[in-house]
């Protein structure tokens, strides 16, 4: 059986650790064997993180060898574009919009403009889906008066309109149901249909 | 100890991490004692442990060292019960003095000494190789290589403890420690808890002169029949039939290996050993397994252990075969591996040439961590900026290991040094002695004060020392995942216990100069930082302020609503900049076009420490908002 990975990168407090559990976990009930690796020192203080998801009977170790992702979902664009190279050729790009600049690269424009991101991040990849998900977590977290962030699942959620990923929105749903309580249930929901309301515009 | 017994249901697979697989099989051990510092990547054993303790029976703390969490253990092992002891690499260095003499009295209930270390510095300030430890300490070492493997490796290192009489490192790294996999904990009858008793033997448990000498004797005797004696555990690993090249593989590199192999289809032309124990080292296997292939290919993470000790087997036994690894240049020392590394490795020995598939690296600059919005430190060191601008000479800023070592980020960019833990006071007192002719300040957290920060403290106060001590108290070890410490008021189990207060603690030591601040009052912290630097002999200032992050936390928890955001008002902002460049908090962003700054009310959290960065007052919110 083919192996896939899905490298998920973006800054530290932007809740990469949990989606890539969310993942894991819902490939994990179908009783498929997944292992997630994590570098998550500079977690929640706004460095950059990466989760590697590996999928499938022959997978051992936690790290995606480099140029063979088939998914590279990303938090933060200028991660999307640090961690390119562990994609595979025409391997799938998602990504949110919302690009974070550290304070000094704001003010000496170290970073290239984020319309060359794109471009390259275009260049090297089958598709790249480029997601509102920051804007409309702000939206959904005043809505249900929440001091919570849900771009992860707006993310994920926009990940399974994709036909070929392994998780679909079923199955998310589901471990979305099993992970919240009841009273954040319903927001993480429609964080989901949010996602995928993205894909199909 | 109460001796208890029960009996876990399994619950088929679940995924969890190496560190609370780890956790999990000590549990099934029947432990009886934990206590352990925290660390990245360590800290996540210890935390499962205690969230469990309850349940499971055992007694479980976040000690205020490593040495002493060493202590704590080897007593409860000296008493025959089943203990460990968690840290991450760095810590085995403090525990040292513990461990070291440790080996020579041995133990006789089994006692682990869990050690994560950080191949590639990801959150370390070196990357030692903990089975070079193992070996001066000459403690045997266990190495398991993923999250299944750590869950029976934690099961079978108090076995071995007791078979061998004998501490244990079991062995892990970040691509274990912090790896996720679905384990099954099985239906398991957990061991019930024994009940302490010490036997007296002088000759034993006193280690001094003669009886110290014979204690090594009978060490290196064990040392030397360890092998044999382990027969029976299944420590060793053979994959493949082919003859063309062995690979010896240990630790977490064995996956990197199976992957390699795999990958580029070499199956046939190779032969898999991987050591489940790295020392003492299986050199009966080790020959057996060279006499049978061409030439050996040794990889392994870090330092070339496996590989010096195989070179020595096979000259030792006689054997005309080429030994290949790091001494070579094939495998990199420094830094993690990855598939890639290997692979490229096993290509060149074996000649196959294969086009590269990944394009290189974009290079970004980097994103470092920051301190977060709200967070006191931020406050605490612009209110330190401000007081550098007051006094004559720059000082020098002795730094220390916690968040606040941020200090060395932009907009910062005040630290001088960093050593270890502790190092702060320590190497001010030594900068001050070796007689540099400016100010010098140390700071030191909570946490680090607690764990290594009270003897350079005292020696400070004791010899006279013309040094500043900022304390930057946020009662929390935040770093690591704000586990409590001595100053925090509660323990690891969540009981309430006497806060120890930092203040009362270093009037005690002898620093009559002392004065506490309230960390977001960075007016008072540079006002207290002035009359301190400037003061002739030991000084300290205690900046109290609870970690934001924590706060957070718990007010979620209690459901508790958020702080109104602050905001800049447009007209008012001129666009200077001033937040951006002295103060740097993630909340204000630079608007290009509009040639202003702006609060993102998503991040800020309403401390409004900013506000008095604001030369114009553009920034408003809580009272006057």
């Amino acid at each position: 059986m083919r192996e896939t990975n899905i490298l998920i990168t973006g800054i530290g407090g932007q809740g990469i650790i949990s989606a890539s559990y969310l993942l894991a976990q819902a490939v994990q009930s179908t009783g498929e064997r997944v292992i997630v690796g994590e570098t998550f020192g500079a977690s929640q203080r706004e460095g950059s993180v990466i989760s590697n998801v590996r999928i499938g009977s022959c997978v051992h170790g936690p790290m995606i060898a480099l140029g063979t992702a088939d998914y590279l979902i990303a938090f933060e664009p200028y991660e999307a574009l640090r961690c390119l190279h562990y994609l595979r050729s025409n391997g799938v790009v998602i990504a949110n919009v919302q690009p974070v600049v550290p304070v000094r690269d704001q003010l000496s424009e170290t970073y290239p403009p984020v319309d060359k991101v794109w471009e390259r991040l275009k260049s090297r990849s089958a598709a790249v889906y480029q997601l509102q998900a920051t804007e409309a977590a702000g939206r959904i977290a005043v809505d249900y008066q929440s001091r919570y962030d849900v771009t992860n699942v707006i993310i994920l959620g926009g990940a399974t309109a994709i036909d070929e990923f392994p998780v679909d929105e079923e199955l998310l749903k589901a471990t979305l149901q099993a992970r919240f309580k009841s009273s954040s249930l319903p927001m993480n929901l429609e964080a989901l249909e949010a996602g995928r309301a993205m894909m199909r515009r | 100890m109460g001796v208890t017994s029960s009996t876990m249901t399994g619950k088929g697979k679940r995924l969890m991490l190496g560190n609370e697989a780890i956790a999990w099989g000590a549990i099934i051990a029947g432990v009886d004692v934990a206590a352990g510092y925290p660390g990245t990547p360590a800290s996540e054993v210890m935390q499962t442990l205690i969230n469990l303790a309850n349940e499971y029976g055992h007694y479980a703390e976040w000690s205020v060292n490593e040495k002493v969490a060493v202590e704590c253990a080897a007593a409860a092992a000296w008493s025959g019960l089943r203990s460990i002891a968690v840290m991450k690499h760095l810590g085995l260095n403090v525990a040292a003095d513990a461990l070291t003499t440790l080996a020579y009295t041995g133990v006789r209930g089994g006692m682990v000494v869990f050690s994560s270390g950080d191949a590639q510095c990801h959150t370390s300030s070196n990357e030692q190789d903990a089975r070079v430890f193992a070996r001066f300490a000459k403690i045997p070492v266990l190495d398991p290589a993923d999250p299944e493997e750590g869950f029976h490796y934690a099961k079978m290192a108090f076995a071995i403890s007791e078979k061998l009489e004998l501490p244990v490192i079991l062995n892990s790294t970040p691509r274990l420690s912090h790896t996720s996999l679905a384990i099954d904990l099985g239906t398991i009858e957990k061991l019930p808890h024994r009940k302490a008793n010490f036997v007296d033997n002088k000759a034993r448990w006193i280690c001094v002169a003669a009886s110290a000498l014979e204690r090594h004797r009978w060490l290196n005797r064990r040392l030397t029949e360890a092998c044999d004696r382990l027969s029976a555990f299944p420590l060793i690993k053979r994959l493949y039939e082919g003859k063309r090249l062995g690979i010896v593989t240990n630790g977490v590199a064995y996956n990197y290996a199976l992957e390699a192999v795999e990958a580029l289809g070499i199956q046939k032309d190779v032969c898999l050993l991987k050591l489940g124990m790295s020392y003492p080292f299986p050199t009966d296997t080790i020959t057996s397994f060279a006499s049978k292939v061409d030439e050996i290919l040794v990889i392994e993470e870090l330092e070339p252990f496996v590989e010096d000790q195989t070179r020595i087997a096979v000259q030792k036994a006689g054997l005309r075969l080429r030994v290949q690894g790091k001494n070579e240049g094939l495998i990199p020392i420094e830094g993690e591996l990855n598939p890639s590394i290997v692979s490229t490795a096993l290509m060149e020995v074996l000649g196959i040439k294969r086009e590269g598939v990944a394009p290189p690296p974009f290079e970004l600059p980097r994103r470092p961590p920051i301190f977060c919005p709200g967070c006191p430190h931020r406050s605490t060191y612009y209110g330190l900026r401000n007081a550098m601008k007051q006094v004559s000479l720059r000082p020098l800023i002795v730094g220390d290991i916690g968040c606040y070592t941020l200090v060395s980020t932009y907009p910062f960019e005040l630290l001088d040094t960093l050593l270890c833990m502790g190092a702060g006071a320590g190497m001010a007192h030594g900068f001050f002695k070796a007689g540099l002719d400016r100010p010098i300040l140390a700071i030191m957290g909570d946490s680090t004060l607690f764990h290594s920060g009270l003897p350079p403290l005292a020696n400070i106060a004791y010899n006279n020392s013309n040094v500043t001590v900022l304390v930057l108290d946020n009662r929390y070890t935040a770093m690591t995942g704000f586990q409590p410490n001595p100053g925090t008021g509660i323990r690891a189990t969540g009981e309430p216990a006497r806060q120890l207060s930092i203040e009362e603690v270093v009037r005690s030591l002898g620093f009559s100069h002392l004065k506490v601040v309230l960390a977001h009052d960075s007016k008072a912290v540079s006002e207290a930082l002035v009359r301190a630097i400037t003061f002739q002999g030991p000084s300290i200032v205690i900046s109290e302020g609870t970690c934001a992050l924590q706060e957070q936390r718990l007010a979620a928890k209690r459901g508790k609503e958020r702080t109104a955001p602050f905001l800049v008002e447009s007209e008012v902002c001129t666009g200077c900049r001033a937040c951006l460049t002295t103060f740097g908090c993630s909340a204000i962003q630079w608007d290009i076009e509009a040639n202003k700054v702006t609060i993102n009310p998503r991040r800020c959290i309403g401390c409004g420490d900013c506000v008095v960065v604001c030369p114009v007052k553009a920034i408003k919110g809580g009272s006057d908002a």
